[in-house]
């Protein structure tokens, strides 16, 4: 073996060099590299974009490579010019997933910097009602933060994501009372029991973790949605509005259970 | 016990005496004599480190002994920062590509994570920005796909390049 090639390095000394490198400059770099051996070692990556690390004039780099987003398995959108760029970007490839089809995880972070910073109203409202024709095939685990609790709907309704089986949702502003929906129209379907038992499917969910939602809601979701193969059902900061002095800070599933008394009554 | 030495041997019979302090920043070494209870007296093989490269790993170690333990990696959507190499590493790492695989071969078996982890950096750093036609030049990296399998790929590629 010649040890003096990088050619030659054992694989898991690749893998060590390659987790300095953006899955965008490793795509660029060995995208052509035609080499069997090292084409196994970058098709093992699992591709994840953290837009954020991404200068935003490399962005234009990414739009134009569209082998490259064929691969992301994973997009990190968060605070950052670049993030918002790539957001515009995406959303505007209607649907989405027929650039990024591989992806399986999108992880939204400080989601509200996209409603007050970047999108104006109108924007996040039409990209929420987009989801209507939501149709991600190969996402199993999705950890997402709404805004309010109607909104799961979109993500739960019938054959959306058919292969859901971990879901994690934290909801941002959680009120009972119904508000203007961010002084657009109001969406037609509500967080109510025969629209969620309409329009939703959690046939294959096994892993349900919600943060920050009031006991009002959390009853209507266990009352009306369809969860046969639920296994682990995690509830995070759940407030009684009626009663908020009681629950102000939530912990895990135990401490949730301890706080909610009417818990032991629901189905 | 602090000037208290060992004797290491490299693979081309060359005798080290080195500080035992300096050599438990290896954990290869450090398992050998804690868990292994090998005699400090007796002269300890590294069978897969060549006198020249182990000298280097002997410098390093020796500027480092005294760093802060490394934080341990708990996100792993965290990229890795490529951009704090120190100057004295910067001077360290100028060496020939043979040189720099092999001091990464000897972190790696001698479990230096430290080592490892600036000269993996150093690789990165060579790597990124860089076009596949570059990145086989800078490495040298034999194409070994038959006309066919390129012709394949290509095929393959096509219609998201021309999107």
């Amino acid at each position: 073996m010649d040890i003096s090639k990088l050619e030659s390095l054992p694989t898991e000394l690749w893998l060590h060099i390659l987790s300095y490198l953006s899955s965008f400059d490793l795509f660029k770099a060995f995208f052509r590299i035609n080499n069997k051996r090292i084409q196994k070692i970058i098709d093992s990556q699992s591709f994840l974009l953290n837009t954020k690390l991404i200068l935003y004039s490399e962005m234009n780099q990414i739009f134009v490579m569209h082998s490259y987003l064929l691969q992301l398995r994973t997009i990190i959108l968060s605070n950052s010019c670049s993030s918002s760029a790539f957001y515009e970007y995406w959303t505007k490839n209607l649907p989405p997933m027929s650039i990024t089809p591989k992806l399986e995880q999108l992880i939204v972070r400080n989601a509200g910097y996209y409603i007050h910073c970047y999108c104006d109203t109108e924007v996040v409202y039409s990209n929420l009602s987009e989801l209507k024709n939501l149709h991600w095939s190969r996402t199993v685990q999705l950890t997402l933060t709404i805004q309010f609790p109607f909104e799961m709907i979109f993500i739960l309704q019938n054959s959306a994501i058919p292969f859901l089986e971990h879901l994690y949702i934290t909801i941002e502003q959680e009120q009972l009372r119904r508000e203007s929906y961010l002084d657009a129209p109001q969406p037609q379907i509500q967080f109510c029991e025969s629209d969620i038992r309409q329009m939703t499917d959690g046939t294959r969910l096994q892993t349900l973790v919600l943060r920050h939602l009031a006991l009002y809601n959390v009853i209507i979701l266990i009352r009306s949605f369809n969860m046969p193969l639920l296994k682990k059902l995690t509830l995070v900061d759940i407030f009684d509005e009626s009663k908020p002095q009681q629950l102000q800070h939530g912990g895990g599933p135990q401490q949730a259970g301890q706080r909610l008394p009417r818990l032991d009554s629901l189905e | 016990m602090a000037g208290h030495k060992i004797k290491l041997q490299s693979n081309d019979g060359d005798i080290f005496d080195v500080e035992v302090e300096i050599a438990k920043l290896s954990i290869t070494i450090k398992t050998m004599l804690e868990d292994l209870s090998m005699n400090e007296e007796e002269i300890i093989p590294l069978p897969n480190i060549n006198s020249a490269i182990f000298k280097k790993v002997i410098q390093w170690t020796t500027h480092h002994k005294d760093d802060p333990p490394l934080p341990p990696e708990d996100d792993e959507n965290r990229e890795k920062n490529t951009n704090d190499i120190s100057s004295w590493d910067q001077e360290f790492l100028k060496v020939d590509q043979g040189t720099l695989f092999e001091l990464i071969l000897a972190a790696n078996y001698l479990d230096i994570k430290g080592l490892l982890d600036v000269t993996c950096t150093s690789v990165a750093n060579m790597i990124k920005g860089k076009t596949s036609e570059e990145i086989r030049q800078t490495f040298n990296i034999k194409n070994d796909f038959t006309p066919q399998e390129e012709e394949q790929i290509k095929k393959e590629n096509e219609w998201c390049e021309n999107k």
